[in-house]
């Protein structure tokens, strides 16, 4: 069982839950961007499920070149099926092991882009 | 390098606002200890009583102390897959409204194929902090964690 985040991701100015669960999704890309860094380019790496549940310790294995097409913009996530959270999460692509979902809403897209290193 | 086996070298923490050279200094914490197992109980506990002096709820200093034991960790087993005895480097310091917690060793980082495991621990912590960063370097990986204090 998962346990949606709704501690410990809370920013100043009470954010929110959808904040707080794109905060979590945000720190696990950044555990997956550290992952993708350690291994060669053509090769593959066990990356974690980017969702916004507290409990989660799924991981999927993909080619790094297959982990960067999800990263193909700022507000696209890597998930596990099944672990993309209504309301907060639209499935944009779905695959045998993983799922690509963005999140919609002006605040969180804004947060989002902050966020990614890769957005000049 | 610093000699540091069997002789931690200890910053204690301040008191909260304590005065330092006729300035406000903000409390901080550092404290680096062998890159061995029998460090990641010691850090885990040196974090969560930081956290609780600076105030935090009881479901904070949780999140803080199993950050901590997860980033040790890590840094313990890399210690290890990279042959070398090394160091852990525990630092916290409450800054502009957050608990900053950075936990850093000075092994290879993460090398090619260490990705299967190593998620583990950083997801968790990626699920625990307000804000993640991991920093490589040639000598060794910082784990950056933030989180909030109270208002």
């Amino acid at each position: 069982m998962v346990v949606m985040s709704s501690r410990g991701a809370s920013g100043k100015g009470e954010p929110g839950w959808k904040q707080r669960i794109a905060n979590a999704e945000i720190n696990g890309r950044r555990v997956n961007e550290a992952i993708e860094r350690g291994e060669e380019e053509g090769g593959s790496a066990v990356f974690v499920c980017e969702c916004g549940y507290l409990g989660c310790s799924a991981t999927v294995e993909l080619r790094i070149a297959d982990y960067e097409e999800v990263r193909t913009d700022f507000d696209r996530f890597l998930v596990i099926p099944g672990h993309e959270i209504a309301g907060v999460d639209r499935v944009v692509e779905r695959h045998p092991e993983h799922l690509v979902v963005v999140k919609d809403g002006e605040g969180l897209q804004e947060s989002l882009r902050e966020a990614d290193e890769r957005t000049p | 390098m610093r000699q540091t086996r069997g002789r931690p070298e200890v910053a204690a923490a301040q008191p909260r606002g304590a005065a330092g050279g006729g300035s406000r200094e903000d409390p901080r914490l550092k404290l680096t200890l062998p890159a061995e197992p029998a460090s990641v109980p010691v850090l885990r506990h040196r974090a969560s009583q930081f956290a609780a002096e600076q105030g935090v709820g009881r479901d904070v200093v949780a999140d803080v102390a199993l950050a901590v034991s997860e980033a040790v960790t890590n840094a313990v087993k890399y210690a290890k897959v990279s042959g070398g005895e090394g160091v852990v480097e525990l630092s916290a310091a409450a800054w502009g409204g957050w608990l900053v917690v950075k936990v850093r060793d000075r092994g290879e980082g993460f090398g090619k194929g260490s990705s299967d495991g190593l998620g583990l621990g950083l997801s968790i912590i990626a699920r625990l902090c307000a804000d993640l960063k991991i920093v490589q370097e040639g000598d060794g990986t910082e784990v950056l964690m933030r989180f909030p204090l109270p208002e």
